[in-house]
C-alpha cells in the first residue's frame, strides 16, 4: 500500500489481487446474499481506500486496515438493508433447545426430496451458514475476521473498538451458539 | 482449566469452524466491478502525479529565476512552462463550456454506471484542465495512447449513462452528457494529433 501510495499502480494490482476473494466473506458480513450489494460494497471499500491513500500509514497490518473501511461501508449498508426482503436467511435461528441427536436427525430429513442427494458436508456448511447468519451482530463480526481473515485478536479488538478481553467473550458466546445449532461430526 | 488452556481451547475451536466455513463455495466479484475499481487507481495515480509535477513546476521555475542557475535549465523549465501552460489553456477554453454536474436520485446512486458518469462530471473542469499537462508531465516523454484511452473510456461511460437518462425522460440530463462527451472528442481529437514530446 505504500508503494501504491508513492503512485506505484502495479503494487496497486498486486495488493487488489489478494483481496479478490472475498465477496462470500463481505456477504456473511452484512448478512445478505445478494451478488450485487456484495460488488457494491466491495467497489465502495476500494474507493475510499484509493482516495484516502495518502492519509495510509502502516500502523498496522493492511487488512486490519482494509477491515476499519470495510466496517465503515458495511455499517451504513447494514443499517439500510436490515429490512430488505433479500435477507435470505432471516427467521432460520434453531430453538435453543434442539438436542444434538435432532441436528443429526435433520441431516437425513426424509421430507426433503433433494435431500438425499446432498452430501453430508454440503449440509454441514448449509447448517453453518444459518448459524453465522443467526449470531447476533458483534458476535458474527468477530467471528468471521477472526476465520476469514486471520488477524490477531488485538487488530480484531481495535477494529472493532472494544478491548481483547470482550473480544475473546464474543468469540466464545458465538462458538457457542454455533455448537448448538452444527453438530461436531461437522467438524470431524 | 487456566487462562491458557481457555485460549488454546478457543484457538483449536476457531480453526475446527474456519475449516468448514472455507469449505462454503467461494463467489467472484464481477469484472465489471474489478475493472472500474482498477480504473479509479489508475486515475488517482495520473492526477497524483500531475499535481506533483504542476507544484515541480512552478516551484523550479521560481527557483530557477532567483538561483540564478544555468542558462540551460533555465530555458528547459520556460520552454516545459509553456508548454503545459499553453495546453492547459486550450483546454480550460474548452471547460469553459457549461457542462453541470449531473445530480442522481437515491434509486440512481445505485446503478454504478450512473454513479461513475456522476463522477467524472464532478471532476470534469479539473479533469479536461489537467489532462494535457499530463501529457507533457512524464519526463517530456508523451504517453498520448494512455490519455487517449483514459478519456475514450470516460466517453464510452458517459454515452452509455446518457441512453439510460434518456429512456429515463431526463433529456436535460442527458444533453448536458453529450456536451461532455463533444468537449472530450475534441481532447481526443487535438491528443491524437499532438506530436510525441
Amino acid at each position: 500500500m505504500l508503494r501504491y501510495k508513492d503512485g506505484d499502480i502495479a503494487a496497486f494490482e498486486v495488493l487488489f489481487t489478494r483481496y479478490l476473494g472475498l465477496k462470500k466473506y463481505i456477504s456473511f458480513k452484512l448478512n445478505i446474499f445478494d451478488p450485487e450489494v456484495a460488488d457494491e460494497v466491495f467497489q465502495e471499500t476500494w474507493e475510499r481506500i484509493i482516495n484516502a491513500r495518502q492519509r495510509y500509514e502502516a500502523n498496522a497490518s493492511f487488512r486490519a486496515y482494509f477491515e476499519t473501511i470495510l466496517r465503515n461501508v458495511t455499517a451504513s449498508r447494514y443499517r439500510k438493508a436490515v429490512n430488505k426482503e433479500n435477507l435470505h436467511l432471516s427467521g432460520s435461528q434453531s430453538s435453543t433447545d434442539d438436542s444434538e441427536d435432532e441436528l443429526l436427525d435433520g441431516l437425513v430429513d426424509e421430507k426433503d426430496p433433494g435431500t438425499e442427494n446432498r452430501s453430508f458436508i454440503t449440509q454441514c456448511v448449509d447448517l453453518l451458514k444459518k448459524a453465522i447468519a443467526t449470531l447476533p451482530d458483534e458476535q458474527r463480526e468477530s467471528l468471521l475476521l477472526k476465520i476469514e481473515s486471520g488477524i490477531s485478536l488485538e487488530e480484531i479488538a481495535a477494529i472493532t473498538g472494544v478491548n481483547r478481553e470482550t473480544t475473546k467473550s464474543r468469540l466464545r458466546y458465538g462458538l457457542n451458539k454455533l455448537r448448538d445449532q452444527v453438530p461436531r461430526e461437522c467438524y470431524e | 482449566m487456566n487462562e491458557q488452556e481457555k485460549d488454546d481451547d478457543l484457538e483449536l475451536e476457531l480453526d475446527r469452524v474456519s475449516s468448514l466455513y472455507q469449505k462454503i463455495p467461494d463467489e467472484e466479484f464481477s469484472p465489471e466491478v474489478r475493472e472500474r475499481i482498477r480504473a479509479t487507481a489508475r486515475r488517482a495515480v495520473r492526477r497524483g502525479l500531475l499535481e506533483r509535477l504542476l507544484s515541480g513546476i512552478l516551484g523550479s521555475a521560481t527557483g530557477a529565476v532567483t538561483a540564478s542557475s544555468s542558462r540551460l535549465q533555465m530555458v528547459a523549465t520556460a520552454s516545459l512552462f509553456i508548454a503545459v501552460a499553453g495546453l492547459a489553456g486550450i483546454f480550460y477554453v474548452q471547460s469553459q463550456s457549461g457542462v453541470q454536474p449531473l445530480l442522481l436520485t437515491e434509486e440512481e446512486e445505485r446503478i454504478p454506471l450512473l454513479k461513475d458518469a456522476e463522477g467524472i462530471l464532478k471532476d470534469f473542469n479539473r479533469i479536461s484542465e489537467m489532462q494535457p499537462a499530463k501529457v507533457v508531465a512524464e519526463s517530456g516523454q508523451a504517453e498520448l495512447s494512455e490519455v487517449v484511452k483514459e478519456l475514450k473510456d470516460k466517453k464510452s461511460t458517459l454515452s452509455s449513462a446518457a441512453k439510460i437518462l434518456e429512456e429515463k425522460s431526463r433529456s436535460k440530463d442527458s444533453k448536458n452528457l453529450l456536451k461532455a462527451i463533444d468537449i472530450l472528442d475534441d481532447q481526443i481529437n487535438q491528443l491524437e494529433k499532438t506530436p510525441n514530446q
